[in-house]
């Protein structure tokens, strides 16, 4: 092959990459929660909510950490709000979830526009860069593509890693698996249920508000309204289409960026 | 006794959280509460035009919304009225731009028909996929969705666009495919009254008909429908025609009486907000034309009180998910039931 078109895959890998992780993480932290039994539609919601939140908090401190650490807050407070809705109170899990998405896209633009609708510059901020690996970016054509990148693409990867393990190799998949799947058998067990579910909710919240910061902090820089514009639902479809496995969701949703 | 008393105290209770947070909002912009109130009613019940306004906005909700109660009550949660809206109004269009030269009767009642048959398959696509394989229907809708969505967004630039103009729509359609309009100098069109002759049509069917009771009973216990010898497969895809159609003709509807040409956009998620609608309207044809009523009020007079006193429309949003997520909390903290 000629080098013109080894660049272009190159490139052309790393920026599917890109574009899969935000989808990825959420539709990560949805695995979790669909595995407990809560099938959360509003993933967008928490998409938005942790994209807001991390803007603001950037915008203000300029502090990443301090961004980061707003946009999961916000990320689990969406999902907690449907985790108390749907665990405390029985309610309809989809009906909870587009009040949830309505909510958050209503709240998160009336917050942008009352702090930032009075300038007619785009309020913006410094985008987090990248971070070269040692050694492994210097792997041919793959190489730029999986570790020539910002931090949250090998946070993705460390993620996904973590979850594989968690699921397969320890008492807590089990157990995760055994609520969502039986929550009658595994109460009886001695597990407790809606402990188990509100940790799986926490985790989607930590990891939807994750792949919503990504948006603003990494990818774009300045927030919109609708900022996600129906991503979440993207990796709602990837949880699906990955039958709930931590390999699967990111694996298919760098599928659906390639094409 | 003692539950209607709770009730009331706790539809009150949500009432006053949402007005609380209503007039926070309006604080936290600095505008003042009273003129902001007053162009937010006068928004809404100002002039015969705003009136107007409003049942324009709820037509298209109010039809949507009986479909997606219809689907609820048989237990297929639809999410895709979007996308079938969006169905509906590709076939007024092409219907439009094939046969222009139809009587008016003819035209009408025909579109009605092929938007209706166009959403309603839309819909039992996911139907069929629910009643005979058992997949969830709630992702297959909102993936359908997209797919309408952006199959108008090919259309309007291919094989249905207007060649003498630039932009992506297409062209006017003839004036035989025009609803009625019912009130001049407002935009108010027949669509309206169809929207209320469904709402009838759908009570008679669903409380009034063997049919009906059986599709109840399919989404209040499928197990014991079974075992009573109801067809659970063949009311859940009858529900799906019957939500999908009623949402298709939602379609019809707006760009029969309201665009008279498919463009992009034509549904501002008027798909999502009708499963709000249908809920608030605990899912029965008669309260759901109030609460498209009330919906439509909502957004039409946010929108005035975004023009006089720069309070974001987005206030609309905001309500709306938050009435909806204290009327699924109030049921713990009232001990009252829903229907």
């Amino acid at each position: 092959m000629n080098p013109v078109t080894l660049t272009l895959i190159t490139t052309f890998l790393a920026a599917t990459i890109r574009m899969a992780t935000p989808i990825a993480l959420a539709g990560l932290g949805e695995t979790v929660s669909e595995r407990a039994g809560i099938s959360n539609i509003g993933v967008e919601a928490i998409m938005l909510s942790g994209a807001y939140f991390s803007f603001w908090a950037m915008f203000q401190t300029s502090s990443i950490a301090l961004g980061l650490l707003a946009g999961i807050a916000g990320g689990v407070a969406a999902s907690m709000i449907h985790a108390v809705l749907s665990i405390h109170h029985k309610a309809d899990q989809t009906i909870a979830g587009l009040a949830l998405n309505f909510l958050f896209l209503g709240l998160t633009s009336f917050l942008f526009l009352i702090q930032f609708g009075k300038t007619t510059t785009l309020p913006s901020i410094e985008i987090i860069n990248r971070v070269k690996l040692p050694l492994l970016h210097r792997i041919p054509i793959i190489g730029p593509a999986l570790f020539d990148q910002d931090p949250f693409v090998y946070l993705l990867f460390l993620c996904v890693i973590l979850l594989l393990v968690l699921f397969y190799k320890t008492e807590w998949g089990v157990i995760l698996k055994a609520v969502g799947e039986n929550p009658r058998a595994a109460d009886t067990a001695g597990i407790r249920v809606n402990m188990v579910r509100y940790g799986a909710a926490c985790i989607n919240g930590v990891l939807g508000g994750l792949g919503g910061a990504y948006l603003s902090t990494v990818k774009l820089g300045f927030f919109q309204e609708n900022l996600t514009s129906g991503k979440g639902y993207i990796a709602l479809v990837t949880v699906i289409l990955g039958r709930r496995n931590p390999l699967g969701g990111p694996c298919s949703c760098v599928g659906h960026r390639f094409s | 006794m003692k539950r209607s008393v709770s009730n009331a105290l706790s539809l009150t209770v949500v009432t006053g959280i949402v007005l609380g947070v209503s007039l926070l909002l309006i604080v936290m912009v600095g505008s003042s509460i009273p003129s902001s109130l007053s162009s937010f009613i006068r928004g809404i019940v100002g002039s015969t035009y705003s009136i107007g306004e409003v049942l324009v906005r709820a037509t298209p909700l109010m039809l949507a919304a009986l479909g997606v109660s219809v689907g609820f009550r048989t237990g297929f949660i639809n999410i895709g009225a979007e996308g079938q809206i969006y169905l509906g109004a590709i076939a007024i269009t092409w219907l439009g731009m094939t046969f222009p030269s139809l009587p008016p009767v003819l035209m009408i009642s025909l579109s009605l028909l092929v938007g209706f048959l166009a959403g309603g398959l839309w819909s039992v696509i996911p139907g069929i996929l629910k009643a005979k394989f058992g997949l969830s229907e709630i992702i297959n809708t909102i993936m359908l969705n997209y797919i309408a969505i952006n199959l108008v967004g090919i259309l309007v630039r291919t094989s249905l666009k207007d060649p003498s103009y630039p932009y992506p729509m297409s062209p006017m359609l003839p004036p035989s495919s025009y609803f009625p309009m019912l009130l001049l100098p407002t935009r108010l069109h027949a669509g309206f009254l169809l929207a209320l002759i469904c709402a009838i049509l759908v009570y008679l069917l669903m409380f009034r008909t063997s049919t009906g009771f059986c599709m109840r009973a399919v989404g209040l216990n499928k197990r014991a429908s079974v075992c009573s010898g109801i067809s659970v497969r063949s009311h859940m895809v009858l529900s799906a025609l019957l939500s999908g159609g009623l949402a298709g003709l939602a379609g019809v509807s707006e760009i029969a009486g309201l665009h008279h040409r498919l463009i992009e956009g034509i549904s501002p998620s008027y798909g999502y907000l009708a499963i709000v609608v249908s809920l608030l309207g605990k899912n029965h044809p008669f309260w759901i034309i109030l609460s498209s009523l009330g919906i439509a009020a909502l957004q039409v007079g946010s929108m005035a009180m975004q023009r006089s006193s720069g309070v974001p429309t987005s206030i609309a949003s905001i309500i709306m998910g938050l009435l909806v997520i204290m009327i699924l909390a109030r049921k713990q903290f009232f001990g009252c039931k829903e229907v």
